[in-house]
Order: structure tokens, then C-alpha cells, then sequence
């Protein structure tokens, strides 16, 4: 979507040339909305507040086990609700949503207080659950994005914790966001939603196979079941998310993947040949790949190539690398063939993050370090200038406002 | 419906923070006793800082011989750990399992504990015991003998400490 104030700039440009009347341009600038920057600032009320809740918990007054302090904190939390469900319901939307919210991160410091202060014993993440449980109702009851925002930011924190505290990966916390955001990321087809659920999923994989000590490479396999859930889904609004966000989770690891092949030793990994994974990469890789030949969607077979199993090869470390700039260059190639100037613009990022990963491997240890960082610049420079040149050429093709 | 909906909500923090904190008095009611040694490789009197003493008891540290578990274990994976009274009626660890155990009679208890790290033969687990206790606590404790906390356990599995004192 293009922006409003840009678009009030180059709309001037066209009045004056007379292509359109300042009314017309009135209108058209109606389209676009104007960004509220109350709302900036409610979101940083929101966190402060927030904040204060949570470092209050462990304040001196509250560390003392008393009924009638919990009372008073839990009175507190009923207040706030009620005060923004009563706001709300008086079209007062966000002054409602931010007490909603305030009432929401209260009952989870009520949750740590009470822990904390009665030294309740914990062996898995169940207060999080419980938190992660609460924020999904509250959304069903308000359907509000900010809610949906803390809820996965909830629900993952609690992974994460679980992860860190218990080594252990909670299976309740994987199913709310599964059944339950997911349910409605895709029902409520809000692209905001999509991208939240995707990239929650994302990490939780990563906790999954550390927990579960399996290698690396079990994650090209998680995201690649991302990828093609995404492609399955093509034409609905889930579709573009997940293929995206799928792609760049699986561009990062591919990163992370040369450095460890690299020097296989440094991260204490074994690359074993492990046929459970291998029938499970062939069955999914040959079924997508299958499924793009018979649609003869050709060049959609591009991004299939970050899930080659390239570990297995010898001098995987290269071939990790030549994976990398394979992709980014016929994301290029096919950008420019199709007039695609975000294909473009995106293969170019790969392309440099290709080429940083690949000069960071081989020049770090050979370099003289101050050389290392003002070659590793001029090189950035250098593609910077050919990215903003293509932007240029390609925006005075199609006469584009960016 | 939907005011129904957001009021139910309410009310099932409030009910579930208020069993939470409820639980802790009821403790006292449900709840059976039993006492552990507080390591004495330490002295008590300047650790902490003025208010509260930070502890740590004697059952974290396990033994080679007592650690019944062959396998190799991760860091924070669980354990249930036995303990047994002895003579002077204070528990201490005989068995260490990463399964399920039941006690043999009254003078057995089971805890729940996370394994963290092991060291020359030496394993060391955390209970989740209130560690930080404060100094009113250690006033009429002599510390240069062996101290011993009182906890009561709760057949819901919480624990409360009671008090400190010099073993009888």
C-alpha cells in the first residue's frame, strides 16, 4: 500500500501539471488513512505501564505473603477489565483495548506474585498456558489486533521459558496457537494475523528440535511442510504469509547452515545419515516439486532449491553457500523476465546476504581484521549502488510511485 | 452474550488467583511435616542481605551411590527423588529415579526435583524450595551446629516452610 504522504507529494506534482484537479487529489488521498500517531503513543503507554506492573511485583511491598495484598492486586486487575470493557462497549475502542490489555498483563503479574510469594513449586510452563489460554478468549470476545499481537507474544514467551527453565517443549502452548490463533488468523483473513501465527510457529520449531536434540537440518523439513501448506493454500490470503515468511526462515537457516558446515566440530554437530529423515524430506520434497510440474507453474521451482539436503554432500559447506546464491539469482532472473520489481528488490537482499555470509566464512580467519571490516564495506557499498540503480531503472519502467 | 462472556472471563482469573493464593493457607490444615538438613559447608550468619538469608539444603547434593538412574540425563529434565528419615527423625536422600515413585510406608517421602548438573560423582538437583528465608527465622539458631527447616507438604504437592531451628 502506498503511503500518504508520499502520495500527497507526487500528488502535488500532478496538480500542478494539471493531470488531475485538486479535488480529485482530495479524494484520492481519502482512500488512504491517515495514520493516527495517538495511537504510537498509546502502545508506548501500553508497554510502560506494563513494565511498571511487572517490576512492582518483586518491590518489597509485594514480596510479603499476605491474602488481603493479593486481594488488593487482584481488585486492581478487576478494575482495569471492567473499566475497559465498559469503554469499549461505549465506542470508546482504543482507551477500552488499552485497559483491557493493562487488565490482561495484571493478571499475569497476579499469576507471578502469587507464585513468587507463596514459592509455588513449578515443573512446567502451565502459568504461561494458562496466560496464553486467557488471551485467546479475550480476543475471541473483542477480535482486536492488539490482542491477537500479545496473545502470540504470550503464548511464545511461554515456549521460550519452558524451553529455558524445564528443557522441555510445552505441548499445550503449540496447540493454542495451532488451533487456536491459527483458527482464527484464518477466518478472520487479517494478513497481520497470518504473519504472526507463521513466524510464532517458526520459533517454537526451533525450541522442538532442541529440546528433542535433533540436528539442525530437522527444521528444513518443518519449514518446508510451512512451505508447502502455504502453496497448497495459493489464493487464499494464508497463502502469501506463510510461503514468505517459510522462505525467509529457511534463507536464514540456510546461513546458519554454511557457517555450521563450515567448521562441523565448532557447533558440536553430527551430520549422520538419518534415513527417518531422509524418507520424510523425499516424500514431501518430491510431492511439492510433482505438484508445481503438473501445474506447469515452472518457475515457482525456484525457491524449492533452499530445501535441498546439501549436508549430505561432500564439500557440503560450498554447496550450502552455491544453494544460497542459486536462489537469490533466479529470484533476480525471474523478477527481471516478469517485470517483477519486488522479486527483484528482494533477490537483491538475498544476493548480498549470500555474499556477506560467504565473505564472513572465508575471510574472517585469513584477513587482517581492520581489512576484513573496510573490504566487507566497500563490498556492501558496491551492491548497495547496484540495488538503488535496478530500483531506479525498474521504477522509471513502469512510471511507479515508491 | 457477550457481556456474559467477558464476566465469566473475569471471574476465572479472580477464582484461579485466589485458589492459587488460597492454597498456601490451606496447607497448613492439609499438609504433613518433614525436615531436611540445610548444607553446613555453609555459615548462615552474613549471607543474604539484611533482611533475608539465601540457603540451600542439604538433599540437593546426591551421591553416586544413591542415584539410581543409568542413563545419561539432560540439564533441567525431571527426577523424583526419595528421602528417608533417619534416627534423629530428618529426611534425607536414599534413591533418585527419572520415573515415578511411591513411597514405602510414612517415613518415606517422594520430591519432585530438576536435575541440573553432576560433578566428581556428586549430582546436584533444585526442589524449588523457598531458598530465600528471612532473618527472623535464624534468630534462636545456633549456627555452628546442624540446622534443620521444617517444611509442611501438601498432598497436592506445594510445600510451605515452617520454620528453622538446631537439630534436636
Amino acid at each position: 500500500m502506498l503511503n500518504r504522504s508520499t502520495l500527497k507529494k507526487a500528488g502535488k506534482k500532478w496538480v500542478e501539471k494539471d493531470i488531475i484537479s485538486p479535488k480529485q487529489l482530495e479524494q484520492i488521498l481519502n482512500l488512504y488513512p491517515k495514520r493516527e500517531p495517538r495511537l504510537l503513543l498509546t502502545i508506548f503507554s501500553i508497554l510502560l505501564i506494563s513494565i511498571g506492573f511487572l517490576t512492582f511485583i518483586f518491590s518489597d511491598w509485594a514480596q510479603v505473603p499476605q491474602f488481603s495484598r493479593v486481594l488488593l492486586m487482584v481488585l486492581f486487575m478487576v478494575t482495569l477489565y471492567v473499566a475497559g470493557h465498559i469503554l469499549y462497549e461505549k465506542e470508546q475502542k482504543i482507551l477500552g483495548i488499552t485497559l483491557l490489555l493493562l487488565g490482561f498483563v495484571a493478571f499475569g503479574a497476579n499469576l507471578l506474585l502469587a507464585i513468587n510469594i507463596y514459592s509455588i513449586i513449578l515443573f512446567n510452563a502451565w502459568p504461561f498456558v494458562l496466560w496464553s489460554i486467557v488471551s485467546l478468549f479475550l480476543f475471541m470476545i473483542y477480535e482486536h489486533r492488539w490482542i491477537f499481537f500479545t496473545g502470540i507474544a504470550v503464548t511464545t514467551i511461554g515456549q521460550i521459558n519452558s524451553f529455558i527453565l524445564y528443557d522441555s517443549f510445552n505441548y499445550f502452548l503449540i496447540a493454542i496457537l495451532l488451533l487456536g490463533f491459527t483458527h482464527f488468523a484464518y477466518h478472520r483473513k487479517e494478513q497481520l494475523y497470518c504473519y504472526l501465527v507463521t513466524i510464532s510457529f517458526v520459533l517454537q520449531a526451533v525450541f522442538f528440535i532442541n529440546v528433542y536434540e535433533q540436528s539442525y537440518y530437522w527444521l528444513l523439513f518443518y519449514y518446508m511442510l510451512l512451505y508447502i501448506i502455504g502453496y497448497i493454500l495459493k489464493g487464499t490470503h494464508f497463502s502469501v504469509s506463510i510461503r514468505r515468511i517459510a522462505l525467509i526462515s529457511t534463507f536464514i537457516l540456510g546461513m546458519f547452515q554454511s557457517f555450521v558446515l563450515h567448521d562441523v566440530y565448532l557447533f558440536s554437530e553430527e551430520i549422520e545419515y538419518n534415513i527417518l529423515f531422509f524418507t520424510v524430506w523425499m516424500i514431501a520434497f518430491t510431492g511439492i516439486t510433482l505438484l508445481k510440474i503438473s501445474q506447469n507453474n515452472y518457475e515457482d521451482l525456484a525457491p524449492i532449491i533452499l530445501y535441498l539436503p546439501v549436508f549430505y554432500l561432500p564439500f557440503a559447506s560450498i554447496f550450502s553457500l552455491l544453494v544460497l546464491f542459486t536462489f537469490s539469482l533466479t529470484y533476480i532472473m525471474i523478477g527481471y523476465t516478469k517485470d517483477n520489481y519486488s522479486k527483484v528488490f528482494y533477490g537483491s537482499i538475498a544476493f548480498l546476504l549470500s555474499t556477506l555470509t560467504a565473505y564472513v566464512q572465508y575471510a574472517w580467519d585469513t584477513l587482517n581484521k581492520s581489512l576484513f571490516f573496510i573490504i566487507g564495506g566497500i563490498i556492501l557499498l558496491a551492491m548497495s549502488l547496484v540495488i538503488e540503480r535496478q530500483r531506479r531503472i525498474l521504477r522509471g519502467e513502469s512510471g511507479d510511485v515508491r | 452474550m457477550k457481556n456474559k462472556m467477558f464476566y465469566l472471563l473475569v471471574l476465572g482469573q479472580v477464582v484461579l488467583l485466589l485458589i492459587l493464593a488460597g492454597q498456601y493457607y490451606l496447607i497448613d490444615s492439609y499438609g504433613a511435616t518433614f525436615k531436611i538438613y540445610l548444607d553446613d559447608s555453609q555459615d548462615y550468619s552474613f549471607l543474604g542481605n539484611d533482611r533475608d538469608v539465601y540457603v540451600d539444603y542439604e538433599i540437593r547434593e546426591i551421591p553416586q551411590e544413591k542415584w539410581g538412574i543409568e542413563r545419561e540425563i539432560s540439564s533441567r529434565e525431571n527426577v523424583y527423588v526419595k528421602l528417608e528419615v533417619n534416627k534423629d527423625g530428618v529426611f534425607e536422600v536414599v534413591d533418585v529415579a527419572d520415573h515415578k515413585l511411591t513411597p514405602y510406608d510414612t517415613d518415606q517421602i517422594i520430591l519432585k526435583a530438576k536435575y541440573i548438573y553432576d560433578f566428581s560423582g556428586r549430582y546436584f538437583v533444585e526442589y524449588g524450595l523457598q531458598d530465600k528465608i528471612p532473618v527472623d527465622y535464624f534468630v534462636d539458631v545456633a549456627r555452628d551446629k546442624p540446622i534443620v527447616a521444617s517444611f509442611q507438604r501438601a498432598p497436592w504437592g506445594q510445600v510451605k516452610l515452617i520454620k528453622i531451628e538446631n537439630e534436636n
